[in-house]
C-alpha cells in the first residue's frame, strides 16, 4: 500500500511563506503587547483596564490579528517538528490532524474572549 | 531516531534553540489563552486568576519566557535575512550580533519585569533615573 504522501502534496511552500509573514506581525505585535503589559503599566492587569481597550474596535482588531498570527505560526511550528521527527505515515496524519484541531480551539477560545467585550 | 546527526556548529545550535524556546513558546501560549479566557467570567474570575499568576515563581518564570521570546524573535528576523536578504554567507557574524543585542534587552528587561520597574525609571523621571534604578538601592 503506498501511503508515501498524504494531504494536498503541495511542496509546503505556502506555509513557509506564512510562517515568515507571521513572524514578522509577530516581531511587531509582541513588542507591542510586551510594552503595554509589562513595561508600560507594571503590576498586576486589572479587569478594569483590559476591559477599557477591548470595547474598542482597533483594540479588537489589534488582537484577533495578534491571536490569528500567533496561532497559525504556532500550528506550523509543531507541524515541522512532527515531519521531522515522525515518518510513519498514519502517526503523523493522526499527531498534524489533532495539531490543527488544538490550535483551531485554542484561536476560537480567544476570539471568544475578545468578543466578550 | 538512530540517524539523527546533530552538529554543534553555529548554524545548527541556532536551529536547536529555534525548536526548543518555540516549542516552549506553544506550551505557554496555550496556558496564556486559557489565563486569559477567565475574562469572560467577569472582574472577579479573571483578577482571582491575576493574583494567583502574579506569585513569584511566576514572576520569575516570565523571566525564562521572555528570553524565549527574545531569542525565538532575533533568530527569525536571521532567518527572513537569509532567505530574502542574501545574508547565507554572514549568517554567523549576524548570529552573533542578534545575540549581543539579545542578552542586553533580555538583561535590561529581565531586571524590569523583576522590579516592577520601567514604568518609574523611564516614564516618570528620564533616563537619568532609569541609569540609577539599574543598580539595586
Amino acid at each position: 500500500m503506498n501511503l508515501k504522501q498524504f494531504g494536498t502534496g503541495s511542496g509546503g511552500s505556502t506555509a513557509w511563506i506564512w510562517q515568515r509573514i507571521t513572524g514578522l506581525v509577530l516581531v511587531v505585535t509582541l513588542f507591542l503587547h510586551y510594552l503595554f503589559l509589562h513595561f508600560i503599566n507594571h503590576g498586576n492587569v486589572l479587569y478594569s483596564e483590559v476591559s477599557s481597550r477591548l470595547v474598542m474596535p482597533v483594540w479588537k482588531t489589534i488582537d484577533v490579528v495578534f491571536l490569528t498570527a500567533v496561532v497559525y505560526h504556532a500550528i506550523q511550528g509543531v507541524i515541522m517538528s512532527i515531519h521531522d521527527y515522525i515518518h510513519e505515515p498514519m502517526w503523523r496524519t493522526v499527531l498534524v490532524g489533532f495539531t490543527w484541531f488544538a490550535g483551531i480551539v485554542l484561536w476560537i477560545t480567544g476570539v471568544i474572549t475578545v468578543a466578550t467585550f | 531516531m538512530r540517524n539523527l546527526r546533530y552538529r554543534w556548529q553555529t548554524g545548527m545550535t541556532a536551529w536547536v534553540l529555534h525548536r526548543l524556546t518555540g516549542l516552549a513558546l506553544v506550551l505557554y501560549i496555550t496556558m496564556h489563552v486559557w489565563v486569559v479566557s477567565t475574562l469572560q467570567k467577569g472582574s472577579g474570575a479573571f483578577e482571582a486568576t491575576m493574583d494567583f499568576v502574579g506569585a513569584p515563581i511566576f514572576r520569575f518564570l516570565e523571566v525564562g519566557l521572555f528570553f524565549c521570546v527574545i531569542y525565538h524573535a532575533l533568530n527569525g528576523i536571521r532567518l527572513i535575512a537569509i532567505d530574502f536578504f542574501g545574508a547565507t554567507e554572514k549568517h554567523v557574524a549576524l548570529f552573533y550580533i542578534l545575540m549581543a543585542i539579545g542578552m542586553v534587552a533580555w538583561a535590561l528587561g529581565g531586571y524590569t519585569m523583576i522590579n516592577h520597574g520601567l514604568h518609574d525609571m523611564v516614564f516618570d523621571q528620564g533616563f537619568g533615573a532609569m541609569f540609577r534604578s539599574l543598580f539595586p538601592h
